[in-house]
């Protein structure tokens, strides 16, 4: 059956008054991208106007190769996905971080003033969740120097919850996610740490060139992890991260992925190490993590090196029912995708896959994501380098970046887990060298589509929004747990669809110092209704609700489902 | 293995026209599927030597400048290059020049160029496999795919050298092309069968083509060299994991815990060959500071002249350090301030200075040499940290800013934290105290 074409306008209008679909008011009519492109910038058009301040170029100072993180949430849950950007300058610096929320007409408006999130700050990584159950998420910032946590009073302010939240530490912090490790019903926080930097410590390239550091010339620093005690309103976590055995195993952390990987029902944590092995800690149900990677596959690549492990993406690549996992590296790497194949166990996947046929950059931010709706997963990074390389054109990046600058990649993936780069199609993400780190995945317009935020370091954000040729219907799931009303984070969201089964994971921490829209997104290929939906809820419970037609938002609640 | 498989696998010294040296022997009758694998290893071969031609067919001489590849600065690389570069305008059809230049690259980081000069090299010497399999060395990180076409080239001239063959199943491994990595590895051992570094690549990349019991099968002495044992029973616990045996899995990974890391492979071409072609202060400054760590006087002490030779700051540096070291704050400072004339912006230096000044008790002198340093490293937390407390006495608001963007720069750093609470507290405690 070929994939379905555009409906007509008046059908169109049909559609969306049968589907119920959210969204505001009127928007700016959207550009369409060239022949073949699947992403048009709109920043400007959407009144997106932030250029990343990382500090003063020349001080070669280590936080800013590494990026400053982004984030899509809807802060005020009024159905529209919001920005929060941030700023590596310091807290000396005037460079806040800043809070933008979209308007019904599509546009963004800065409310940074008097949020409270507008810190100036080493900033680092961003995760997004709510801890205190009530239904609003709160956000925690990673630094260089610490982890903060944000708490959302509503109205459109945040308070720093402060040491007294029990969420502190002087490390260096990246990559961050919210998960519920014990099953108590509140969001426990992963903080990946990087390395103890000594910047007093001046580095250079092999060509004696001033340069940035590597991290393998610093001692690592071990992940914590922090247990919510679920004091509710005044949030009270626990450090547990020695009680949960993480507390001796080091590793340059940059990237986080909570998952349920061995299939007990329970979340595991996988920690993207740089230029050691990766850790996959397996959660034993008592509170405490083996780290199995080694045994499960994705410690090292295949060729059993310890790679330079920044981004993290999870997603079923090959529909197979089981997902995998891609993690971006150096340029001198090729990307890494490990295949689950049995249950629990991956072997690297990359060569058949197709990948190493994309350029070869040093990837951070990555995002597994229906682009086209035509039911498979497709691939798409962001890149820069951290050690300097050929310049890029004059005019592209600010002068101090240009040997940095490389450009992203995006690939479509042809059904069956093997990709193939279309960034020569794809000018808006892929054709501008720049130095990009975070990428975050969402609905941005609610539209039905997945589109992305691109942080790009000392350039302006990139708002991506998804044009790309319909291939096939849609559906978008919110799940709450009802009681407390907040997003199920750790929840896997199953829809059946045209024979087939896919499943997603609502986990917006993911890809590098990111978090993405909470809501989980599914192509549905030529399916124009699904079957069923079944969700795994993060507290192991199962349950089913009824089909429908595609193209629309549902929401499912725990509690009304039926068992399967 | 069969008496009739092994009759019918060419000899790695004689390959067969038709297939490439070393292939997966598949068996002996002509099956359908062993003759489209011979197929497709024969066409894969001829893309590689097609390949491998395309990418050493004469070309017009280009020799590199050092003012374009950045690194004219350091004086002492640009002579070098330069006299590399006039060796072979003078004898242009000279691998072996072409070859010291190549290796003067690599050891700068200019991989693309280094490889375009150990191809130039491998134009003009048609015998040694070692020209070729540097260019596929440095090409490799970059694109595997020319890699390999370039290690088959090496392979082709002398098919009996393991480090060609081997580092094309790596390559071939990494593109994912299993049976012919597997080939590779297995000509290597059919000449040393001890060899570790190919028994790892074997059991790899059988693991990967999917037969996990032959890949624990492969590893066999990978298990006991020291630059395999541990990357070895790491493999070997992953598939002893996949196969069901968690008891054995978790005995592996506790051996290979309790081991220290992999050595560095002997021998590896172009590894052994970088540091005689080190360039450049910095590169022999690394060099410096690991001889001495690994207790190598004699090429500590060679290093050290060498480095004073050509980078008199450097003479003065050390001096400075010595002097100071001897109770000779005087003649010491003479040697930073003069290493300081050479090279104004070396951090290592102020920073010496500045200690020295501060020792001295000049305070004023050492919080000027602070302020320089963190005009010139603003991420010297450090530096901060000093001059913050060098302050306090004189400008307690100073003090404090310093002492917070020593803060900033150190978070981690407890002295730092408690340098600024201090200042803070005092500062706090002097505003209380102030006559209204």
């Amino acid at each position: 059956m070929p994939p379905p074409r555009r409906p007509s306008p008046p059908a169109l209008l049909l559609l969306v008054l049968a589907a119920g679909c959210r969204g505001g008011g009127p928007e700016p009519p959207a550009p369409v991208g060239a022949a073949g492109a699947w992403f048009v910038e709109a920043s400007a058009r959407r009144g997106v106007d932030v250029v990343n301040d990382p500090g003063p170029a020349g001080s070669f100072f280590m936080p800013q190769s590494m990026g400053n993180g982004a984030a899509l949430l809807d802060f005020d849950r009024d159905g529209r996905l919001d920005l929060y950007l941030t700023h590596g300058a310091g807290p000396a610096s005037g460079a806040t971080n800043r809070l933008l929320h979209q308007e019904p007409d599509g546009t963004f408006r800065d409310v940074s003033a008097g949020s409270g999130l507008d810190v100036a700050a080493f900033s680092s990584g961003v995760a997004v969740g709510d801890v205190t159950n009530d239904g609003l998420p709160d956000v925690v910032l990673t630094e260089y120097g610490g982890v903060r946590l944000f708490v959302n009073e509503g109205g459109g302010r945040f308070r720093d919850g402060g040491p007294s939240s029990g969420i502190s530490g002087h490390d260096w912090g990246s990559s961050a996610c919210l998960f519920d490790y014990d099953r108590d019903g509140w969001l426990d926080l992963a903080v990946v740490n990087y390395v103890a930097y000594d910047p007093s410590l001046p580095c250079h390239g092999r060509d004696g060139a001033r340069d940035y550091c590597s991290p393998v010339q610093f001692p690592s620093v071990p992940a914590r992890l922090w247990r919510n005690t679920g004091a509710g309103p005044r949030p009270r976590f626990e450090d547990a991260t020695a009680a949960a055995g993480l507390a001796g195993a080091g590793g340059a952390g940059l990237g986080v992925l909570a998952a349920d990987v061995d299939g007990d029902g329970w979340d595991d944590l996988f920690v993207a190490n740089d230029q050691q092995p990766n850790r996959l800690w397996i959660n034993r149900r008592d509170g405490t993590f083996a780290d199995e990677a080694v045994l499960r596959g994705v410690a090292l690549t295949g060729l059993g090196t310890a790679a330079a492990n920044m981004g993290v993406a999870w997603g079923d690549v090959d529909g197979d029912g089981l997902d995998d996992l891609f993690v971006t590296h150096l340029g001198t790497e090729s990307h890494t995708l490990w295949r689950q194949d049995p249950r629990g166990s991956f072997l690297d996947g990359t060569a058949a896959a197709g990948i190493l046929g994309a350029g070869r950059t040093t990837g951070f931010g990555t995002v597994l994501a229906d682009f086209d709706l035509d039911g498979d997963l497709d691939l798409a990074w962001v890149a820069g380098r951290v050690q300097a390389g050929p310049p890029a054109p004059a005019g592209s990046v600010p002068e101090a970046w240009r040997r940095y600058a490389e450009t992203n990649d995006l690939l479509e993936n042809d059904g069956r887990g093997r990709f193939r780069s279309i960034a020569a199609a794809n000018p808006a993400l892929c054709a501008t060298p720049n130095v990009a780190r975070p990428l975050c995945a969402g609905d941005i317009d609610n539209d039905g589509d997945v589109d992305l935020l691109a942080g790009t370091t000392a350039g302006r954000v990139l708002l991506l929004e998804n044009v790309a040729p319909r291939r096939g219907h849609w559906l978008s799931v919110r799940a709450s747990l009802g009681v407390p009303d907040r997003d199920a984070i750790g929840a896997v969201v199953a829809v059946s669809a045209g024979g087939g089964r896919r499943q997603r994971l609502l986990q917006p921490g993911s890809s590098y110092l990111s978090s993405h829209d909470a809501r989980v997104h599914f192509g549905l290929g030529a399916a124009d209704a699904f079957e069923a939906l079944e969700v795994r809820w993060p507290d192991g419970t199962l349950e089913r609700f009824p089909g429908g037609p595609a193209d629309r938002e549902v929401q499912v609640v725990r509690g009304q489902g039926a068992p399967p | 293995m069969s008496r009739r498989q092994r009759r019918a696998r060419p000899a790695p010294d004689r390959p067969s026209a038709s297939e490439p040296p070393g292939a997966a022997g598949a068996g002996t009758r002509a099956n359908p599927r062993t003759k489209a694998l011979r197929a497709a290893l024969a066409a894969a071969a001829l893309a590689a030597a097609g390949t491998a031609w395309l990418l050493l067919r004469p070309a017009a001489l280009v020799l590199p400048d050092p003012v374009s590849l950045g690194v004219a600065d350091d004086p002492a690389v640009a002579a070098a290059l330069g006299e590399s570069i006039a060796a072979l305008r003078r004898d242009p059809d000279s691998a072996s020049a072409f070859g010291a230049l190549g290796f003067q690259l690599a050891a700068l980081g200019r991989d693309a160029e280094a490889a375009a000069c150990f191809r130039d090299a491998a134009r003009r010497d048609g015998r040694s496999w070692r020209w070729p399999y540097l260019a596929g060395a440095a090409t490799r990180p970059r694109s595997p795919g020319e890699a390999e076409a370039l290690f088959g080239e090496a392979v082709r001239r002398d098919p009996a050298a393991a480090w060609p063959r081997l580092s094309r199943a790596e390559t071939r491994a990494e593109l994912g092309r299993f049976a012919e990595a597997c080939g590779d590895f297995e000509a290597v051992l059919a000449v040393d069968p001890g060899h570790a570094r190919a028994r790892l690549g074997l059991a790899r990349a059988r693991l990967a083509g999917g037969d996990p019991a032959a890949a624990r099968e492969a590893l066999g002495s990978a298990l006991d060299h020291p630059a395999t044992r541990r990357a070895a029973r790491l493999l070997a616990g992953q598939i002893d994991a996949r196969s069901g045996d968690d008891a054995g899995a978790r005995r592996l990974l506790a051996e290979a815990a309790a081991l220290p890391d992999d050595a560095l492979w002997p021998d590896d071409p172009l590894a052994a060959e970088l540091p005689r072609h080190a360039l450049g202060k910095q590169a022999w400054l690394a060099l410096l500071r690991r001889a001495e760590e690994e207790g190598a006087d004699d090429r500590a002490a060679a290093l050290a002249r060498r480095l004073e030779e050509t980078y008199p700051e450097v003479w003065f540096l050390l001096e400075g350090k010595l002097r100071a070291s001897r109770g000779d704050p005087a003649a010491a400072e003479e040697a930073f301030r003069r290493a300081l004339v050479i090279a104004p912006d070396t951090a290592e230096v102020h920073w010496e200075l500045a200690r020295l000044l501060a020792a001295e008790g000049r305070t004023a002198d050492a919080v000027e040499a602070y302020r320089r340093l963190v005009q010139l490293e603003p991420a010297h937390g450090p530096a901060w940290r000093e001059l913050g407390r060098h302050l306090l006495a004189t400008d307690r608001e100073a003090a404090v800013e310093a002492l917070r963007r020593a803060r900033d720069r150190m978070p981690a750093s407890a002295e730092a934290r408690e340098a600024l609470r201090a200042a803070e507290q005092a500062a706090a405690d002097d505003d209380r105290l102030e006559p209204r």
